[in-house]
């Protein structure tokens, strides 16, 4: 399966999913016009992976900032994981936040409380 | 108009959920069993629902207290730009006076020197040249005197006229610079 990639802009996050590398990223600041335009193709590419999973995958999510509707987007692509959890693959997702980023550090406790998947939290340390 | 299609593109799956679940509740024939499925499924997707309501609702609020944050940050940042300003005002005009006096203080002495030179000429003048022709004509030794005398009148009005003249040459010297 091919690789899905978008570099990062001051608008939206780095989106790297590259199935060879079994870590999938998301990292930056996810404030685009049109979240939901933006994620879409991801949401597509996931919903062709999960169809045919690798046995183990990690998916990091280092944002710096997101917006609400970048948070449903969030959601949605957590959500399509959860497909690989419950035909009993190995999916992680590690949330990572910097070690004075309280916001972060909530939001992140947020989706874990909602999302059916193994959520790690990750904090960097300064 | 273009932020509610946004917000309703990013509900898309539960409308389109929603939509199915209300044609279904308006067909008579549905077999019970397939009821108590929808029921169960429509269910499970509101309990979804209410959970990522939450985490949106907590998501937009933090968002929002942070704007807020940054909003007072700015306002406090532009107070102390303004206040820095008006002082910066300030020390400007005390500024611009200091070179005012300044200015005023060099053509001053500038206008001393001249009217110093002016003395001296008129002096010699009046000693070398108006005095003996004068005394040759009239035959008053009085008149070097009254000479003098007017000489050192018109001292003052000259200066005057001089430092008058040389001020407003330094300033429009300033102002064209």
């Amino acid at each position: 399966m091919d690789a899905y990639y978008l570099e990062a802009t001051p608008k939206t996050p780095k989106l790297d999913f590259n199935p060879d590398a079994q870590t999938f990223l998301i990292s930056g600041r996810s404030i685009p016009e049109n979240s939901i335009e933006f994620y879409k193709p991801l949401l597509d590419w996931l919903d062709k992976y999960v169809q045919n999973p690798l046995d183990s995958t990690t998916f990091e999510i280092k944002l710096e900032y997101f917006n609400t509707s970048s948070s449903k987007c969030l959601v949605e692509i957590f959500r399509k994981l959860e497909k690989i959890n419950a035909d009993g693959k190995s999916i992680t997702i590690d949330w990572y936040y910097e070690e004075e980023d309280e916001d972060m550090e909530e939001s992140g406790e947020d989706f874990k409380q909602i999302i059916k998947v193994p959520f790690k939290m990750v904090e960097i340390k300064e | 108009m273009a932020k509610n299609f946004t917000q309703s593109d990013v509900f898309q799956a539960e409308i389109d959920f929603l939509n199915e679940v209300r044609a279904l509740a308006e067909n008579d024939n549905i077999p019970t069993e397939k009821v108590k499925e929808n029921y169960k499924l429509l269910c499970d997707k509101y309990d979804r629902l209410i959970g990522e309501a939450k985490l949106l609702t907590s998501v937009s609020d933090r968002l929002h207290a942070k704007l807020n944050e940054a909003n007072e940050k700015l306002k406090k940042q532009s107070d102390e730009i303004n206040k820095i300003n008006d002082d910066l005002k300030v020390n400007n005009q005390l500024l611009q006076d200091t070179i005012d006096q300044l200015v005023k203080a060099k053509v001053g002495r500038k206008a001393s020197s001249i009217v110093l030179l002016i003395a001296i000429l008129l002096f010699v003048l009046s000693e070398g040249v108006l005095e003996p022709f004068v005394e040759e004509r009239v035959g008053n030794e009085q008149i070097g005197f009254i000479f003098k005398l007017g000489i050192a009148v018109l001292l003052k009005p000259i200066d005057v006229l001089v430092e008058r003249y040389m001020m407003r040459k330094a300033l429009k010297q300033r102002n064209n610079s």
